[in-house]
């Protein structure tokens, strides 16, 4: 039997090892797959250069369209075949949604962007784009600054600073491990997908699914195109979203996409929302000056049947939506002319 | 020190190192003790004094006790086994029975001030309280020698493998082990190696991720809908075993390592299709506790045996903790064993029967867990109206991470469950037990996201 324990320990030290130097030779792989802000990014770069249109926001997008269904209505209304990929993500803020505009930017193959234009979050989140940071979060005990607390805080920290398969340890669970299928699938099943709420069943319904008959009651957007008016900031916060929309729009006009500002469908409770109206307003005013186009579907509440809560679709909504949005996006787009240019 | 640290670890392997590297027994005593006393102290220094008086106190009652004649060792015999209960009592009771007593007293009209009672609940104080009274209890009865060296008692009294959350050893099972030399022996030192990272993965990997559904759960029940409800009193079924078993193996992991086997506290608790046989797969070393130093005192099966069953589970109740949620889960344990009793089981034979019993076992079981978890008798009263009374609504689908642990729990229950209960892991072949044994490591370091207690350790 000693013979085996010593075995036994000299297999599993092997193992140990051998995975070791596989995360260590591919640490930033490893890092992203733990975070979906990275994962995004690298989506992003590896996106085919078949997609033409990119959407960026928040997961009020990422719930209000299904990529698919609004490539194919976008095809239908403009006969041309047209791939997008919705990278919007819940709990994005500002920072990322620039990285992200900064990968968009650099694709090519990319014509235009959709961005959303609601409320992503100002506050500085600790973000982890760099993908090196992933922090113990120990408990701290009854007394933080005991010996006992910072040994075991030193102890940590020395493991962490010396393995990788301790600072990459949350790339092991299975389910994060699973999302070594997502760039591989990426060009079959949507990225979204994977991260939703009951995923077999979304993905079953996403990969059987058609275009939906768009319903007469679904939203007509108000449609707001830019005249080239100096915008004058009224609040500290609305000079901040006005600057990163100005910032954002410049950066993606500059590398020669279409950009287009959407604002998804909300509730009957949330239309009279007085923060939401000046926000509006003053993506209206930025619109202007940027010489875009803003579609508005916030002038009227959708009804309970297309809602998950008040700010976000259901899967009736975003199909609807998806369709509408195609539909809207084809009329004041110069995509059209974009191509006709280049042929 | 807690055993999923990283500080816990590395003493333990120094000391299991240092005492395998001395060759007398008294050596590897003192190695043991000093391994104790700094583990035990590691937590909360101060606690350590209320220990070492309990440990002399008690070592003075056994010898007492050893040197009494017949008449009067039963008289010191009470004595100490008062003092025990007296010191368990004024650190774990003394608020509750306060509270109570202020709050009958104000329904009578009579209005006092509130007592004073200890704010400090010493760590493990439950089970080596216990774990004392048994020896003392048995050293009267003559079913076990007086333990002589005060070396080796303190051993007895605090080994750091089960002094915090058990199991509760009897002086006759461990004193002998820790007296004789013990041999090197391979197999035990390789199964130990095994529990403490099976016990680390129910622990790390079921138990703590559990816990975050199960304290959103209890928080505030009413913001889940029924499916979400049903499935975190699952969670927390879940969670309570893997917690408890978890550190239970691992006790009995760091036991093995010294040489020095432990009994087992689990059993697959939730295999079972009857109550009984629950209390017989459930923290067994408390339950043949109660059995031998409560219920049979009482009166066991000669007489009253449905009061004494109903006693013994609702003082068991009350053990756990110092609330009324406890007295009502233990009355809950109580009653359900009566009646159990009382019913003849006419049907256990026959098909599908079986799987029906079992069916109820497990979600009698988990109803009885809610008093458990709850944090007062609102919130109990709360989760019951979202578990079971209508209107149910079902707009939205549990997490998915909830369900994707429970079904980690049952396969990890059927893959390793029994191998943790006995030796049959050193019957595996090499690729099994690597294999086992890698993909365990990986959960817990993946999993290893934040230090959370154990539960038992404030009971």
């Amino acid at each position: 039997m000693v013979r085996r324990l010593k075995v036994f320990l000299v297999v599993m030290l092997t193992l140990l090892i051998g995975l070791e130097c596989l995360i260590r030779a591919n640490e930033a792989t490893f890092a992203a797959l733990a975070d979906k802000f990275l994962l995004r990014e690298e989506l992003i770069k590896q996106a085919s250069d078949e997609t033409e249109i990119m959407i960026l926001g928040t997961s009020r997008l990422l719930d209000a369209v299904d990529q698919r269904v609004f490539a194919e209505a976008f095809e239908v209304r403009t006969g041309q075949q047209s791939k997008c990929f919705n990278t919007s993500i819940a709990g994005v803020n500002v920072e990322i949604l620039h990285r992200f505009a900064q990968r968009v930017s650099e694709k090519e193959g990319v014509k235009m962007v959709l961005i959303e234009a609601s409320t992503p979050s100002l506050t500085k989140q600790p973000v982890n784009l760099d993908g090196q940071i992933v922090e113990f979060t120990a408990k701290p005990g009854p007394n933080e600054n005991r010996f006992a607390d910072r040994l075991e805080e030193g102890l940590r920290g020395w493991i962490h600073d010396r393995l990788a398969l301790v600072r990459q340890r949350k790339a092991l669970r299975p389910k994060t491990l699973v999302k070594f299928l997502v760039p591989a699938t990426s060009d079959v099943i949507d990225p979204n997908l994977w991260d939703r709420k009951g995923v077999g069943r979304s993905i079953a319904l996403a990969l059987t699914r058609g275009i939906s008959e768009v319903k007469d009651d679904f939203l007509i957007p108000t449609v707001v195109e830019g005249r080239g008016e100096t915008f004058e900031g009224n609040e500290e916060s609305e000079e901040a979203i006005a600057s990163f929309m100005i910032r954002l729009t410049r950066l993606l006009q500059e590398a020669g996409k279409e950009v287009i500002w959407v604002a998804p469908p909300v509730g009957e409770q949330a239309v009279p929302n007085e923060h939401y109206s000046r926000r509006i307003a003053t993506y209206e005013a930025v619109v202007n000056e940027l010489e875009t186009v803003l579609l508005n579907y916030t002038a009227r509440g959708l009804g309970e049947e297309y809602l998950r809560d008040q700010t976000h679709l259901n899967f009736e909504g975003r199909n609807q939506f998806s369709v509408v949005l195609a539909r809207d996006v084809s009329e004041v787009s110069q995509l059209r002319e974009i191509r006709g240019d280049k042929e | 020190m807690l055993f999923n640290s990283l500080t816990f670890l590395l003493f333990h392997l120094i000391l299991v190192g240092l005492y395998w590297a001395v060759k007398f027994q008294v050596a590897r005593q003192i190695i043991l003790l000093t391994g104790s006393v700094v583990f035990y102290g590691w937590y909360y220094w101060p606690a350590l004094i209320l220990l070492g008086i309990s440990m002399l106190i008690n070592y003075g009652f056994s010898r007492w006790i050893d040197s009494a004649g017949e008449e009067k060792k039963k008289k010191v015999l009470t004595f100490a086994v008062v003092i025990n209960l007296a010191s368990l009592g004024w650190f774990k009771y003394s608020a509750f029975i306060g509270e109570t007593m202020v709050g009958v007293l104000a329904t009578l009209g009579v209005t006092i001030g509130s007592p004073q009672y200890s704010e400090w609940l010493p760590l493990g104080i439950s089970f080596y309280t216990f774990q004392v009274i048994a020896y003392l209890v048995d050293l009267s009865r003559g079913k076990v020698a007086c333990e002589k060296s005060f070396l080796c008692f303190g051993v007895f009294k605090c080994f750091y493998a089960q002094l915090v959350a058990g199991p509760i050893v009897r002086a006759n099972e461990l004193i002998p082990q820790l007296k004789n030399r013990r041999r090197f022996r391979a197999g035990d030192f390789y199964l130990g190696l095994y529990f403490i990272i099976g016990g680390l993965a129910l622990k790390v990997f079921v138990a703590d991720t559990l816990a975050q559904f199960v304290d959103f759960g209890f928080e505030s029940p009413s913001n889940m809908e029924i499916a979400t409800a049903w499935l975190t009193l699952y969670a927390f079924a879940a969670q309570i075993l893997c917690d408890f078993w978890g550190y239970s193996t691992i006790a009995i992991g760091v036991g093995l390592m010294y040489g020095i086997k432990l009994p087992l506290n689990f059993n697959l608790p939730y295999k079972a299709t009857s109550l009984r046989e629950f209390w017989h797969r459930w923290h067994i070393t408390l339950s043949q506790w109660l059995r031998d130093y409560l219920y049979i005192p009482l009166g066991g099966n000669r007489t009253h045996q449905n009061r004494n069953l109903f006693l013994t589970m609702l003082l068991g109740g009350l053990w756990h903790g110092a609330s009324w949620n406890f007295v009502i889960w233990g009355a809950g344990h109580g009653l359900w064993l009566v009646v159990e009793r009382i019913i003849p089981d006419r049907f256990g034979e026959l098909p599908g029967i079986k799987a029906l019993k079992w069916l109820l076992l497990f979600n009698g079981v988990s109803l009885l867990w809610v008093f458990f978890r709850a944090p007062d008798f609102g919130v109990a009263m709360e989760y019951f109206r979202v578990l079971l009374i209508p209107p149910y609504t079902m707009q939205d689908s549990p997490p998915d991470t909830l369900i994707l642990m429970l079904l980690a729990f049952v396969g990890l229950s059927f893959w390793i469950g029994k191998s943790l209960t006995d030796r049959r892991f050193l019957r595996w072949g090499l690729a099994r037990q690597v294999s086992t044994c890698t993909v365990l490591l990986l959960l817990i370091l993946a999993f290893a996201e934040a230090r959370l207690d154990f539960i038992y350790f404030v009971f």
